[in-house]
């Protein structure tokens, strides 16, 4: 069925891999050192850091991710987008220029240099790790489900190539190879996403295409035969008579017409059933429909709790990017606050750029994908639609495009986090030589998504990216904006709080990977616990600080010029 | 070259008092004792605990950081009371500037979930629906905007804010 896809995903993949090279092999020769390995000497300029920043964001998640969701919940969960454009500017405006200040390459750094505590610098460099260990997670899914969907590759391969990819630039060239390579990717990723997205969008109205359709619930536009790979439960919307060829509800067919009843049903691994046109899309139990039956509603994440869950997620997204270990780690490639502020403010622009094509995937993948909502494999969307719009060799020449961008995603976001990570844990060995311990770290970083991963079974990317944002949000991001803009924050009040928001946070997400998304409102608490979790964080934090007020430290005023006085070389 | 993976400064993050240190660090980064077995590691880690061995900055011009420039006797935590003042009147304009980003950013967010509710019909540009030219048309250049913003608020203030003695 994607035959026509694999040489095109497979000439994407070798293509990014060699670009990948190329540049890792380029920063590989002036990489000598161990902070070269790190931080790549701090002399990258904004738009160069800004292009590498951007495209860390860009992860699987963002890629694969927002389409993905766009097709299973409609164009509500656009939102989600916005509010990562969003703490872009938040980060602008509150962390950026004084933390780079403050001349600390990790968070770890600047907790210990701030409240000169070890306790702290040990909770923050836990907290960091699952955040990066979270934020892998989806990578790694993203990874398997391009190179299954386009290749039938079983999704090992995918996490294999991360691996080789990862560790293989990260321990020879280093922050410096990856700055690059970083940079050069977001501009991949951005004709990869766009330039098949305007063919689609052409093809589309040249076919006479009516995105009315893309407001009503899905259903199958033409007769539709679907292979389904990986046993799966659906939910049937609408009663439907269907032919089918495998194990369905228990029973092997072959070729045979079977009413299906409203509710949930099993198809087994391997089958195939045939939907005539009109039917109402099942949908996979894994993604619960909202209760109206629609998947277009504004407010419509799963869960019933529509505004909760948005709010809490909005939240999330908007604090958790201010406290991402490798997007903070960029910073520090900036020469001075300076230029690390105005760095900071030429994200948004570009993420704004680039998050213009995903969802336009996701409304055309109403139309021409609408299976992918019942096998639950919507992170495939984009991967799938080329083909799917355009038969032949263009759409085979489309898809090889999209393949590199998600490629891309996944090879860039993941360098970045495990780099911020190594880095993280690097900085906590002894005895050792500051490049092997580095490496060492790397493997840490890389190991335990991997242990974590065969058990949980298929995930959408998108889920997985907002509890590694939850995670941040509810433990570094109050730590920094109270570290940065508080005089009056103590040590233990530091540790309080990130023990509560931080313990919360990495609770509900391992809840979540072990039980799988809940329901009701035990359900929305553990998905989206960001707008309960980090105002406490904040709350405890603050309390806990005036509680233990007599351990301000005596150098705090110290440390709050450092962190907010103008460097002198204004003019140079 | 002289063993470059043994960062000749350990500990760059902790603002290297300058020539008189009168208030150290509490949490000294490099612990003459040597490894310190009761010290329990992170989970997340194996390996003992350490002074951190990176980022050693190489190039010291680089680093001006205030704290550590002699001749800037406000930055040491016991400065004269100008200084102090000084950077806390700093402080309180960023504060201002950076809470007044945040708050245009929270409402909008606010209004997020509710604008499409707000506007079902409306034009179809392309045939798209207003549900995707709302966020990406209407609400992403609005962050694009506010950072814009926030960055030359941010600088004015710092170009204005008064140097303090014995800087140039």
């Amino acid at each position: 069925m994607t035959a026509p896809a694999a040489p095109a995903a497979l000439t994407a993949l070798a293509l990014v891999l060699a670009l990948t090279a190329a540049l890792g092999a380029h920063g590989r020769r002036s990489a000598r050192t161990a902070s070269d390995f790190l931080v790549a000497s701090q002399g990258v300029s904004p738009w160069w850091n800004a292009t590498a920043i951007a495209s860390e964001y860009i992860s699987a998640a963002a890629y694969l991710g927002t389409a993905g969701l766009v097709l299973a919940y409609g164009t509500g969960t656009l939102w989600l987008p916005i509010g990562a454009t969003a703490g872009y500017v938040l980060l602008l405006a509150f962390v950026t220029a004084p933390l780079r200040r403050s001349g600390a390459y990790t968070i770890s750094d600047f907790a210990e240099w701030r409240l000169g505590s070890r306790a702290v610098r040990r909770a923050v460099t836990c907290c960091a790790c699952f955040a990066g260990w979270f934020y892998l997670l989806p990578q790694f899914q993203g990874a398997g489900v391009t190179l299954r969907v386009l290749t039938g590759a079983p999704v090992w391969t995918g996490w294999a190539v991360i691996v080789v990819v990862a560790a293989g630039l990260v321990a020879s060239g280093g922050m410096r190879g990856i700055t690059a390579v970083q940079a050069v990717q977001f501009w991949v990723k951005l004709l990869a996403v766009a330039v098949p997205a305007v063919a689609l969008l052409a093809f589309w109205h040249a076919d006479g295409g009516d995105a009315s359709a893309a407001d009503r619930p899905v259903r199958f536009e033409r007769t539709t035969r679907v292979h389904v790979e990986t046993g799966v439960a659906v939910d049937v919307p609408a009663a439907v008579t269907v032919t089918a060829t495998g194990r369905l509800d228990g029973v092997r067919r072959h070729a045979a017409a079977v009413p299906l009843a409203p509710g949930r049903h099993t198809v087994g691994g391997g089958a195939e059933i045939v939907f005539p046109a009109g039917a109402a899309v099942p949908h996979a139990a894994r993604l619960p429909a909202p209760a109206d039956g629609t998947r277009a509603t504004p407010f419509c994440r799963p869960g019933g709790h529509g505004l909760y869950t948005t709010y809490s997620t909005l939240i999330g997204v908007l604090l958790g990017t201010m406290g991402l270990p490798h997007i903070l780690m960029r910073f520090y490639t900036s020469t001075n606050g300076r230029t690390a502020r105005r760095t900071a403010a030429i994200v948004p622009g570009l993420l704004a750029l680039f998050y213009v094509f995903p969802a336009l995937y996701g409304t055309l993948g109403r139309l021409y994908t609408p299976e992918l909502l019942m096998t639950g494999d919507i992170d495939a969307t984009i991967l799938l639609l080329p083909l799917r719009a355009v038969p032949g060799a263009p759409g085979a020449v489309l898809t090889g495009i999209v393949a590199a961008g998600a490629f891309a995603a996944f090879i860039s976001t993941s360098c970045g986090i495990v780099v911020a990570i190594a880095g993280t844990v690097t900085q906590r060995m002894r005895h050792r030589d500051g490049v092997a311990a580095f490496r060492l770290g790397v493997v840490a970083a890389l190991a335990a998504p991997l242990a974590v991963l065969p058990a949980i079974g298929p995930r959408d990317s998108a889920d997985l990216v907002v509890t590694a944002l939850c995670v941040s949000a509810c433990s570094l991001c109050p730590l920094l904006v109270l570290g940065i803009w508080w005089r009056g924050l103590t040590a233990p009040g530091a540790l309080a709080g990130l023990a509560t928001g931080g313990g919360l946070a990495v609770a509900a997400g391992l809840t979540r990977l072990a039980a799988g998304p809940g329901t009701g409102w035990t359900g929305a608490l553990l998905a989206q616990p960001s707008l309960v979790v980090a105002p406490a964080a904040f709350a405890v934090m603050i309390a806990v600080s005036l509680l233990t007020r007599r351990r301000v430290p005596r150098r705090t005023d110290g440390a709050m010029a450092r962190l907010h006085l103008p460097e002198p070389a204004a003019a140079p | 070259m002289p063993d470059p993976h043994r960062a000749p400064a350990p500990a760059p993050p902790a603002d290297a008092p300058g020539p008189a240190a009168p208030a150290a660090p509490a949490g000294p980064t490099s612990d003459p004792a040597g490894r310190d077995p009761s010290d329990p590691d992170p989970p997340d880690t194996g390996p003992p605990p350490a002074r951190p061995v990176l980022p050693a900055p190489r190039d010291p011009p680089e680093a001006p950081a205030p704290a550590e420039a002699p001749g800037r006797p406000e930055a040491d935590g016991l400065g004269r009371g100008s200084g102090r003042a000084d950077v806390r009147r700093l402080v309180r304009v960023q504060l201002r500037i950076a809470l007044g980003t945040a708050a245009f950013v929270l409402a909008v967010t606010a209004a997020i979930p509710v604008l499409p509710a707000l506007a079902p019909g409306g034009p179809r540009p392309f045939g798209l629906p207003p549900a995707w030219l709302l966020p990406v048309a209407g609400v992403q250049p609005l962050w694009v905007l506010a950072a814009l913003a926030h960055l030359r608020r941010a600088e004015r203030a710092e170009r204005d804010h008064p140097r303090p003695a014995g800087r140039p």
